[in-house]
């Protein structure tokens, strides 16, 4: 981890402290326009993976992402909860030699911030926060041979910043492509960015030889010889949002989510990285 | 809109930067990266080096000094695969698109099996074949002969169940595990569960756990159950084994030494009492090597004794040994005198 990594990392972690001084002393009276989403959403994407345990060489593939959220929000404050199952192939290759790998991950995650009104305007509004996220993640690699199978969980942590630019239109708009007159109506749109930096990180990982060895003893367990590593490694994660609301107070969602984790350590280290291109319809249930 | 560009390249650019904090991955067709770090992952798992007395350092000293900048995948090979060779270990293979180092412990004796021979003379011509087994009654219908030639993970309660109730009058079974080369170790405690009436502790295994080549885990106890339906325990049961017997096979020979009514017969197994694990190297290259041992009760009350020493040195990772020596002659292709001592120890 360099300088820069390490600056950004202290400075995302002391921000959620600015909270305390600054959270709106109206937000109860706002509570009851608060809104809340169902928030459905598909991906595509492309991921990386490097488990030195096996191979000092990366695994690259593409994935397809699912997701179920629950959204309350107001200007003041926003919570999501939720689950994101992503699936995808992935393979290394040098010169003739290739190794192919599938790739499972379940993650639930739950996030709660708050307005900070001196780092926000009519038309901006940064929110403050926490994120605890938890990513269970199985490959299966045939060229591993009997370590084909690798299975880790991470437990993270991580402080959140999410900044939204309000893109609504508040006049009807007249416009002409050529010939084409047409209207466009009010509408409200935003866009937004979230960046989660990891303050506290765990992960569940292999032990020293990789494999354990419950097979040969006729016990055979899941998570034999594994270790829980405490705060060790690191995650980073961010989203990109540009949202489109319906006259039906629903709304469309399309996301770039980018989420990168390691762990720490000098043996069998790991690291990953997601990148999502998502669709999310947003449905208003209240 | 300048400013937008700029601010969209920046929020992406941000989110693109796990290069700061990971590893950077180390693909390599560099032979001495390759040497280094096979023989680094070697040194640091496996788990045989004192029981075979094996100097790897001196092991790298040797073969780095075969490789140079610009040399063809195959000399490379060629050198990797015979410092692999140097384990002396058939769990141990380097493997590439183009070939796959091995040890071929078998070849260090005579070849003690030939399954013609015994179709030829002992089996009838529709002999059963039920899962993985080939079987049938031998030695005027006294005998169960049973051929288990590789441990495919098949084995189920009807295959066997159907094999016991067959066989349940005779005077005794024999399991052909000559040649077999192992596979699945489920199938051994599948095979064996069979064969007991109590619960039975078969053999304690440990596996590697530090960066010193003695450092190992506590020994974990190999329990088997019994069966809780057809079962043979109450005649004689023969296991043959020759040094083409690997790997689960091995793991069976050993767990054997625990069943008082099984006799292993034939020449001594080839060993593989080390679970192997894989990995690849920075040219993709593949590899695998054991990473446990696997011990007797009565070894692994000698290791808690502190006699490791004496415990190498008469390691069955050299071979599990036959309770009765047998061997092939092969100047009468008529008799497989293995077999054939094997049904003079029943029916004596």
């Amino acid at each position: 981890m360099n300088i820069q990594s390490i600056a950004c990392y202290v400075i995302m972690t002391l921000m959620p402290l600015v909270r305390c001084y600054s959270q709106d002393t109206d937000s109860l009276d706002r509570s009851t326009k608060r809104s809340l989403y169902l928030d459905l959403g598909l991906g595509l994407g492309k991921f990386n993976y490097t488990d030195f345990g096996t191979s000092p060489l990366t695994f690259r593939g593409s994935s397809y992402a699912v997701s179920v959220n629950g959204l309350i929000l107001d200007d003041s404050r926003e919570i999501h909860f939720g689950l994101d199952y992503i699936s995808g192939a992935a393979s290394n290759v040098v010169r003739n030699e290739v190794a192919v790998s599938q790739m499972y991950s379940i993650g639930i995650h739950y996030t709660h911030m708050y307005r900070i009104k001196a780092l926000s305007s009519e038309k901006w509004n940064t929110k403050l926060g926490g994120q605890i996220n938890v990513l269970g993640e199985l490959r299966y690699a045939p060229a591993m041979q009997n370590a084909d199978i690798g299975l880790d969980v991470f437990a993270n942590i991580l402080a959140s910043v999410k900044v939204t630019r309000d893109l609504s239109r508040i006049t009807p708009k007249e416009k002409k492509i050529w010939f084409i007159r047409y209207k466009l109506d009010p509408r409200k749109k935003n866009l937004s960015y979230q960046m989660n930096v990891g303050v506290i990180n765990h992960n569940l990982r292999n032990g020293y030889a990789y494999l354990g060895q419950s097979s040969v003893v006729n016990d055979f367990q899941l998570f034999d010889d594994y270790q829980f590593h405490t705060l060790s490694g690191f995650r980073m994660s961010s989203q990109l949002d540009y949202s489109y609301f319906l006259k039906n107070n629903n709304a469309l969602r399309l996301s770039y989510l980018w989420d990168a984790f390691n762990t720490g350590g000098d043996l069998n280290q790991f690291q990953m990285a997601y990148h999502t291109i998502k669709l999310a319809l947003l449905f208003n249930m209240k | 809109m300048n400013r937008k560009i700029v601010i969209l390249s920046m929020v992406l650019g941000l989110s693109s930067c796990e290069e700061l904090f990971f590893e950077d991955e180390v693909s390599s067709t560099s032979p001495q990266t390759n040497l280094d770090y096979l023989w680094n992952e070697v040194d640091k798992k496996y788990s045989f080096f004192e029981v075979k007395n094996i100097d790897w350092e001196e092991e790298k000293t040797r073969h780095e000094a075969m490789i140079y900048e610009g040399m063809s995948d195959d000399s490379l090979f060629q050198v990797l695969g015979s410092m692999m060779t140097e384990l002396r270990d058939d769990h141990t293979n380097l493997i590439s698109s183009f070939n796959v180092s091995f040890f071929g412990v078998r070849f260090n004796a005579q070849d003690n099996f030939d399954f013609r021979i015994i179709q030829d003379n002992y089996l009838p011509r529709d002999y059963y074949i039920s899962g993985p087994f080939t079987h049938d009654f031998i030695a005027n219908n006294q005998i169960g002969y049973i051929r288990f030639p590789s441990f495919t993970g098949t084995i189920n309660f009807t295959n066997l169940g159907f094999i016991l109730d067959r066989y349940k009058d005779t005077e005794g079974l024999i399991f052909d595990l000559r040649e077999n080369g192992g596979g699945a170790v489920s199938d051994v405690f599948a095979l064996l569960s069979r064969l007991i009436d109590e619960e039975t502790l078969i053999y304690q295994s440990r596996i590697r756990n530090g960066k010193e080549h003695s450092d190992f885990s506590e020994l974990e106890s190999a329990y088997l159950e019994p069966y809780p339906g057809t079962r043979y325990t109450h005649r004689p049961v023969v296991f043959l084994i020759d040094r083409g017997t690997y790997s689960a096979g091995s793991f069976t020979s050993l767990a054997t030494k625990a069943i008082p009514n099984i006799t292993l017969i034939g020449d001594t197994t080839g060993g593989g009492l080390g679970l192997p694990n894989g990995g690849q190297l920075p040219n993709g290259w593949r590899y695998r090597f054991s990473i446990t041992q696997a011990f007797t009760n009565e070894q692994a009350s000698k290791l808690e004794a502190g006699l490791e020493s004496e415990v190498n040195a008469d390691n069955y990772e050299n071979g599990v040994p036959p309770d009765i020596y047998a061997i092939m002659d092969w100047t009468n292709m008529d008799t497989d005198e293995v077999l054939e001592r094997a049904i003079d120890e029943i029916l004596k």
